[in-house]
Order: C-alpha cells, then sequence, then structure tokens
C-alpha cells in the first residue's frame, strides 16, 4: 500500500475508521488471518498508536454498532472507511451478503449511489490484479493468482 | 491491504523481513511520514507480534547492518522485502542513489535478474496510480 490521505485524518476519526473496518472483518461470522493482515495493515498505514490498537482489537470480540461508530464521523471519513472497507470485505477472497450490507451502508451514509459503490467494488478487483503481477515479479505466488496475471 | 504471501511465511522469516525494511527507512538519513507509514502498514500485514514491531522500531533509530539484515532471509522473504523495500524507497517519490545501492546490494544477495529492480519501480509506479485512482474516485463521490 503506498501513501494515502488517511494519514491526515486526525487520531480519533482514525480510530472511528480502523472500528468500522473491525465491524466489516466480523460480520460474516468468520475471521480469516487475512482480514487481520488487511486491519493490521490498515491501522499501520495510518499509523494509530499502539496502544490504540489494542482497543481497537477488542472490538472483534464484541463488534460496537456501525450506526453509533459512523453517526460520530465526517462525511469524508466515511467514505474512506467505505472504501478500506471494502478492500477488508474482499480479503477473504468473496463478497459476504453481510459485508455487502454494511458496505450499503457506509455508502447510503455518505451519499453514494449504487454506481460509484460498483465502481469501488471494480476498483478493489483492480488491487487484486495489481498485487498479484507483483507477487508475479518477485515468484511469491498465491493460491489463483495464475488467474490474474 | 489485500492478502499477501507474506503472512505465510515463517515468524523468523517475517521478522528478517522487517528488519531489512527498518533498515531501508533509514538509507538516505531521512525519515518522512510517507515512509514511515509504508514501513508501519507492512509491518502489520507482516503480522508481527506488538512485541516483536517494538523490537523492529527500535531499529528504526539503530538500524543494523545490512548484512545482518540479509542473512536472516530466505529466498521467499528475501525477494518480498526487496519488492516492499522498492516500494519503500519510492515512497518520498524518489529513489534515491543511496537507496538504489543497497537495493542492487539485496538482488545480488539473491542473485536475482539484473532487471529485478527496474521492473518491481515499474510496478510501485503503477501501484501509485492505481491508489491515486482510488483518490480521484473518492473526490468524484464528494462533487
Amino acid at each position: 500500500m503506498l501513501p494515502d490521505s488517511v494519514q491526515l485524518l486526525d487520531a480519533d476519526e482514525r480510530r472511528k475508521h480502523a472500528t468500522v473496518l473491525m465491524i466489516i472483518a466480523a460480520a460474516d461470522g468468520e475471521l480469516v488471518r487475512e482480514e487481520i493482515a488487511a486491519i493490521e495493515s490498515c491501522m499501520g498505514l495510518m499509523l494509530i498508536h499502539p496502544s490504540v490498537r489494542e482497543n481497537i482489537r477488542q472490538c472483534l470480540a464484541s463488534p460496537p454498532d456501525i450506526t453509533d461508530v459512523i453517526s460520530g464521523m465526517e462525511i469524508a471519513t466515511i467514505r474512506l472507511a467505505l472504501r478500506d472497507g471494502a478492500v477488508v470485505a474482499a480479503a477473504d477472497g468473496d463478497y459476504d451478503e453481510d459485508e455487502l450490507d454494511l458496505l450499503r451502508l457506509l455508502a447510503k451514509s455518505s451519499g453514494v449511489d449504487d454506481d460509484r459503490l460498483k465502481k469501488l467494488l471494480d476498483w478493489v478487483s483492480d488491487m487484486w490484479h495489481l498485487s498479484a503481477k507483483g507477487r508475479e515479479i518477485v515468484a511469491s505466488p498465491m493460491l489463483g493468482d495464475d488467474k490474474l496475471v | 491491504m489485500l492478502p499477501d504471501t507474506l503472512h505465510m511465511l515463517p515468524q523468523v522469516e517475517r521478522f528478517a523481513y522487517a528488519k531489512l525494511l527498518a533498515f531501508m527507512t533509514r538509507v538516505d538519513n531521512e525519515l518522512t511520514v510517507e515512509e514511515m507509514s509504508t514501513f508501519e502498514q507492512r509491518l502489520g500485514t507482516a503480522l508481527l507480534s506488538p512485541g516483536q514491531r517494538k523490537e523492529i522500531r527500535a531499529y528504526l533509530k539503530n538500524p543494523p547492518p545490512l548484512a545482518d539484515c540479509l542473512a536472516d532471509l530466505g529466498q521467499e522473504s528475501g525477494r518480498l522485502a526487496l519488492r516492499d523495500a522498492v516500494m519503500m524507497a519510492a515512497a518520498d517519490g524518489n529513489v534515491d542513489d543511496d537507496e538504489r545501492d543497497v537495493l542492487e546490494e539485496i538482488v545480488e544477495h539473491l542473485d536475482l535478474a539484473d532487471d529485478s529492480i527496474d521492473r518491481l519501480l515499474e510496478w510501485t509506479k503503477k501501484g501509485y496510480r492505481w491508489m491515486q485512482s482510488g483518490v480521484d474516485l473518492l473526490n468524484e463521490l464528494a462533487e
């Protein structure tokens, strides 16, 4: 992942953003290593303080209600959470219906229509291809990469 | 942020991978927010424990010698470290001569093709463009 505007958010907005990602990851009732890696990666990218990360990780055990979390968020932050939530939701290889419901809720709450949401999901799909290309260059393939490169 | 092969590697190799990236951040004697952010992002992807991350962060202040970093790397973790070292070197928008020299040393240590760095830099540029397209998309949403 490359430098991003999430680093410009204030500390509380970054905490809420990461909490939303936790809720999305927990949505399908299963938490796979890939989803955890995606969230840890995002918390690192946002330069969230290690002690705050520990608090955020607790949300995995008992996720808060997403409407409570986003009610206090800036619209721009909800959109960033929507973008990164789409990545987290895709991390285990597929979008679960519960995950999609949460993404739709984030989209609705931030004024994003269905067409734009689809564009966002296509953008995530492009990332899969790009990541697979990077792994191909360094000969570290993942299962399924041959269909993406 | 999408799944990578990195988290599947043995812990000792993930640690060695992160150690090399810590070295890489200090090559040009500057640590920008972009580099720090990319570094922390990769630590997260590597799924190192909080304790190990603390240990690795200490290397940002006192980087280990490059030879020490390379010694602990396996072939696959070495190649992944090279890929992400290229990405990190380019994170501030420029790969300077010192960074290029270190990347060349890694390539030599791993006995990789001469054009490895250029191919990875090209891939990194595509990543920047992809990332920018995500930002553009968000900006469109705001219109």
